[in-house]
């Protein structure tokens, strides 16, 4: 009884989660570019969320907390080719994004990892551009998508640090996560 | 300042792998070739993977590339060329500006639109017959 409980209040948190990234998806795409120079760069908002996700869950859910997210909002604003973009980017991001949070807190701070996501994201997405056209020659376009995923990983890491002490509200929820997760 | 209060000897290192691994194409792309400043440069239109058009950038025209409805009007003016107008949902094609140097690209993701500078000294000026596309000024 007690174990469908902490089953039922981890899908909730993923489903929250979730929520939160798809709306802050949406009112990204309703900004203004804000990296003028380059053309296609975004903020990056839901990488908070993911990374936040990725601190305070079992990775199997940020799994499929991602692939929920992306295919909602393929459903809600793009198409089949926007969605192949997004995932291959969110996809590699999350992986390498896992990885750096290895070092996490000895070696890395939450700014390091989120660089190396906005980074990854950019660079998995222009990849998959670069698949479709055919052409190698786009990937010269990269220094700048790594620039201003610097500038973006930076601001999302502090946007991350500010958020987690929040989820503490949540103790008793978050206890029973991290109780989870040494299982795994 | 206080950001470098929080970075941490991985944080450094993460940026500069990144840096530098963002730089690699290119070493890797344009050891290559040899690029003088006098060489002829010819812009490569492909849409779909298919080449339609090889233009010399010599000469000052504009072009309009039309497949199925998805329009991109490119300019070429003083050696460079750019998409001037195109009826595509995110405009980023519009926004790359102008290129002029040998390896650039300029994409239209929605239209399957690119166009490559490549160095033209011993290329040929063709075009794809069947193609939709149309001198708009001489």
């Amino acid at each position: 009884m007690i174990r469908t409980n902490k089953d039922l209040e981890r899908y909730i948190f993923v489903g929250i989660l979730c929520a939160q990234g798809i709306i802050l998806g949406l009112i990204e795409q309703s900004f203004p570019p804000i990296f003028a120079f380059a053309p296609g760069a975004k903020l990056g908002f839901t990488n908070v969320i993911t990374l936040l996700a990725l601190v305070i869950l079992p990775f199997k859910d940020c799994i499929l907390l991602t692939f929920l997210r992306l295919t909602t909002t393929a459903l809600i604003s793009g198409g089949v080719s926007t969605f192949i973009y997004a995932a291959t980017g969110a996809f590699l991001s999350l992986f390498l994004m896992k990885l750096a949070l290895l070092a996490y807190p000895r070696l890395v701070s939450l700014i390091g990892v989120s660089i190396l996501g906005g980074v990854s994201h950019n660079f998995g997405q222009l990849l998959v551009a670069s698949l479709i056209a055919q052409s190698k020659y786009v990937m010269l376009y990269l220094p700048l998508l790594t620039f201003s995923g610097i500038v973006a990983g930076i601001l999302v890491g502090f946007g991350v640090k500010y958020l987690l002490p929040y989820t503490q509200a949540i103790t008793h929820v978050q206890k029973g996560l991290l109780k989870n997760r040494k299982g795994i | 300042m206080q950001l470098l209060k929080y970075l941490k000897l991985g944080d450094y290192l993460i940026i500069a792998v990144v840096v530098i691994l963002s730089f690699l194409p290119f070493k890797l792309l344009k050891s290559g070739q040899t690029t003088s400043s006098d060489a002829t440069i010819i812009a490569v239109i492909r849409v779909n993977n298919k080449t339609v058009k090889k233009i010399n950038l010599d000469h000052d025209t504009i072009w309009r590339f039309n497949r199925n409805g998805e329009e991109n009007t490119v300019q070429v003016k003083n050696h460079q060329i750019r998409v001037i107008e195109a009826n595509c949902k995110d405009q980023l094609c519009v926004k790359q500006g102008w290129k002029d140097e040998v390896g650039q690209t300029i994409v239209c993701l929605p239209h399957k639109f690119l166009i490559e500078l490549r160095n033209g000294a011993n290329a040929k000026i063709s075009s794809h017959k069947k193609f939709d596309h149309t001198l708009v000024n001489p």
